[in-house]
């Protein structure tokens, strides 16, 4: 298991209990932010049966921190019935803001992929989270045996997100309207916070509705919002997954230079 | 009275339940049906009948109907801590705030409906458990609470569930797209035997299996919201 307690001190950030052991590689960008300290999330580039990575974060009051995940991970084959397995647990404090920019999943032949983020909040925390799941390929082909990601989010007692997104190819309707209708990538954007700094207007208009190409946003019952994703463009996709996370940016900025 | 007119009788609780006379309870479900009528990926008997597969087995058998028999077997054993665990997670698995209203919505008046109408200890504990807050009184949490206290058999409950929220879509859909009522009793006989398979599948799932896989139905419904005209509202 690696952890790592993210702690901000006199304007800059600080990795404490750190120990670099993988599967969790963090290191300062050089990119300098207003607000937030960015950090590079170095991750082996592929995951195998048997896999089972642990990965704790802890982010303390008032520490604005965004990640970036450098490499899409592979999760290579498998030819038994163990699976790979990640399991990211993440906790932010109050007046805490973690932003977890973008992160590929890409299950190949015969693989068995199993991913459970746990995150708590307290009241006044907010998060972005972002990924891109690889579910089809061009041939319109799912080659691996299962790819699931189950999500949840919990501030105090009370349940925000409970996401348990699982592809099974070998399901009869898997492909069909409704269901992955045969798109090659799931993405989904996750906004939490008590008070959205913009109008969902804003975010809808950065979606497009282009060929091969399906997006949707939704507010959470007053808690934030989700935005979903069903494409064939991957180009297109990550460039409108960018526009809005760099609009979410570009808003926590506003509000959040003022208070350091 | 013998135990088989109890049986006979319990069925007919049961029916009564899903019975239009009785309350109108899943009207949310043609939500994101709307938005494949109008892009003219539904227009025809054989595809209304995909839609209504990929509905009834990816969409319902992954989500509502494993927190109605979370909820039965929770209530059956009188754990109202579970009870109230499973419908946290469950209004949290709701992303779309349509969805999640209607269902709030049909779950709150059929609560009231029944308690207006019998004495059900069950729904009476959950109430007062839940106090001015309405948003945990989904439809499948109260109809699993109910089904529970009145010691329904668990498949008749997921079956019936399962066929009345398919003639429910198909109703509308036959409005909507528009079908011949000829062709809109093919296709619910064609899912009479998807239905039964996803009731026995349903008997092996469990908590840990309620999953998302109905992407495009998600993203549909998402889209609904910010039509200028609807046929169907929430």
């Amino acid at each position: 298991m690696s952890t790592v307690r993210l702690k901000s001190r006199l304007l800059k950030n600080n990795m404490v209990d750190y120990q670099a052991d993988d599967p969790l590689k963090l290191e300062k960008s050089k990119a300098s932010h207003r607000v937030f300290t960015n950090y590079n999330f170095i991750s082996s580039d592929h995951m195998t049966k048997g896999d089972d990575l642990t990965i704790q974060l802890h982010v303390d009051k008032a520490t604005n921190v965004m990640v970036h995940p450098t490499t899409p991970i592979h999760i290579k084959e498998d030819t038994g019935l163990e699976k790979a397995e990640q399991k990211i647990q993440l906790h932010v404090e109050n007046e805490a803001l973690f932003f977890w920019r973008m992160q590929e999943i890409i299950p190949e032949e015969s693989s068995r992929f199993f991913q459970k983020t746990n995150i708590t909040l307290a009241r006044d925390a907010e998060l972005v989270w972002s990924e891109i799941f690889h579910v089809g390929t061009k041939e319109m082909k799912k080659p691996y045996q299962a790819c699931q990601s189950l999500t949840e989010v919990w501030t105090e007692d009370d349940c925000i997100v409970y996401d348990n997104l699982y592809i099974d190819p070998s399901l009869d309707a898997i492909d069909q309207f409704g269901m992955l209708e045969n798109f090659a990538y799931v993405a989904t954007v996750w906004y939490i916070a008590k008070d959205i700094p913009f109008d969902e207007w804003d975010v809808q208009q950065r979606l497009s509705q282009a060929k091969n190409h399906r997006a949707g946003m939704s507010d959470l019952d007053g808690k934030g919002i989700v935005i979903r994703w069903l494409s064939h463009d991957l180009e297109l996709l990550k460039q409108e997954m960018e526009d809005v996370l760099s609009f979410f940016d570009e808003k926590i900025t506003e509000i959040r230079k003022w208070r350091n | 009275m013998t135990s088989n007119q109890r049986l006979d009788m319990q069925n007919l609780y049961l029916l009564n339940l899903h019975h239009s006379t009785f309350l109108k309870s899943q009207e949310a479900h043609a939500i994101g049906m709307e938005m494949y009528i109008r892009a003219k990926h539904i227009k025809t008997k054989d595809e209304l009948f995909q839609f209504c597969e990929s509905y009834v087995c990816g969409y319902l058998l992954y989500a509502d109907v494993i927190i109605i028999k979370e909820i039965y077997e929770a209530t059956r054993q009188k754990d109202y801590n579970r009870a109230e665990y499973l419908a946290k997670i469950f209004d949290a698995s709701k992303h779309v705030i349509e969805l999640k209203k209607t269902s709030r919505q049909a779950g709150n008046r059929l609560l009231e409906r029944l308690l207006s109408v019998e004495s059900i200890p069950a729904l009476e504990n959950w109430k007062k458990s839940q106090g001015e807050e309405t948003k945990r009184n989904h439809y499948a949490i109260i109809y699993g609470l109910y089904t529970a206290e009145m010691e329904f058999d668990l498949s008749d409950v997921i079956q019936s569930y399962l066929y009345f929220s398919l003639t429910n879509l198909v109703q509308h859909a036959v409005r909507a797209i528009p079908l011949a009522p000829k062709e809109a009793e093919l296709v619910i006989f064609q899912m009479i035997e998807k239905i039964n398979d996803a009731t026995h599948t349903a008997m092996d799932l469990s908590i840990e299996d309620m999953a998302n896989c109905a992407i495009g139905l998600e993203i549909s419904a998402m889209q609904h919201k910010y039509l200028l005209s609807k046929l169907f509202i929430s």
